[in-house]
């Protein structure tokens, strides 16, 4: 795990609340967290105004998982496996855990078409619900 | 920390309620910031596809309604709404997240621009870090974006 020094003067004097704070130069070390996604692509702590003590290390920020040869071919595995017979639930949980993985990486989608699509589920799930009410009410009730 | 929010449509802009309520229900802290439509339309591609990836809240969070704050009734600081130009988010362990919200001059940033200079780097300054469970991260960029 990435360990990395940083100087409390460097990270408080980045804040536009300091003011005097030249007394507190005091290093610690922090081990940093292993971020499951983030919405930076990467990240360069300068862009924020901070900068680490020892310039060679880099807050590892993004999302550590990509799409590779072996992942598509067991994308490929089981979309057939599911095809063709039945799944377990653990190989179930991978191809939707591969699924998304590949929609994210290899076809990603526009905001507009995830707002799209949820408003398309939301409205598929009040009809649903609109359509059980009915069924419900003529289950349950006889016609006068 | 955050386990509430509310989001206020007004012209032009959103205005974004945090609060802190313990278990005998009582705001223990809050924080506010507001987002400029010309942000939301800005960070719209950013902030839907994070959303994406994070999925939608797996527990319903509670509604919640921001006690009324009128500038005259409270000290300027704590009267101060910081305008957001960028968020900074993450989340780990299926559990936690952070939202950092930050700011940067729009006149500065214009400068840069006429310099042309490559490689510019613009130092912008932190509005507030917030944590929360990532369900309230979920939750809070679903309505953001729910048109």
């Amino acid at each position: 795990m990435k360990v990395v020094s940083i100087s409390a003067k460097t990270l408080v004097s980045s804040t536009m609340f300091t003011v005097g704070t030249e007394a507190m130069t005091s290093d610690f070390t922090v081990v940093p967290t292993v971020i499951a996604q983030s919405n930076l692509a990467s990240v360069s702590p300068e862009n924020f105004g901070v900068s680490l003590a020892g310039s060679g290390n880099a807050v590892e920020a993004v999302a550590t998982q990509h799409w590779s040869a072996e992942k598509a071919q067991r994308f490929k595995d089981l979309s057939r496996i599911e095809a063709l017979g039945v799944l377990m639930i653990k190989e179930l949980a991978e191809l939707d855990a591969l699924t998304r993985l590949r929609r994210f990486t290899k076809y990603p989608r526009t905001a507009h078409e995830i707002l799209w699509s949820r408003r398309q589920d939301s409205v598929t799930s009040g009809l649903v619900q609109a359509v059980q009410k009915y069924v419900e009410f003529h289950e349950a009730t006889n016609h006068p | 920390m955050a386990n509430r929010f509310s989001i206020d449509r007004e012209d032009g802009f959103a205005l974004v309620h945090f609060g802190l309520v313990n278990r005998a229900d009582v705001l223990v802290d809050r924080f506010a910031v507001v987002f400029t439509n010309n942000t939301l339309d800005a960070l719209k591609e950013n902030l839907v596809k994070y959303s994406d990836q994070v999925g939608l809240p797996k527990k319903k969070m509670p509604k919640w309604e921001p006690p009324v704050r009128k500038a005259e009734d409270v000290s300027s600081l704590l009267a101060y709404l910081p305008v957001v130009d960028f968020v900074h988010l993450c989340n780990w362990n299926d559990t936690n997240a952070e939202m950092c919200f930050w700011s940067y001059s729009q006149a500065q940033m214009a400068d840069l621009s006429k310099m042309g200079g490559k490689n510019e780097i613009m130092t912008p300054w932190g509005i507030a870090m917030l944590r929360c469970e990532i369900d309230l991260q979920r939750a809070f960029l679903a309505e953001l974006y729910t048109e």
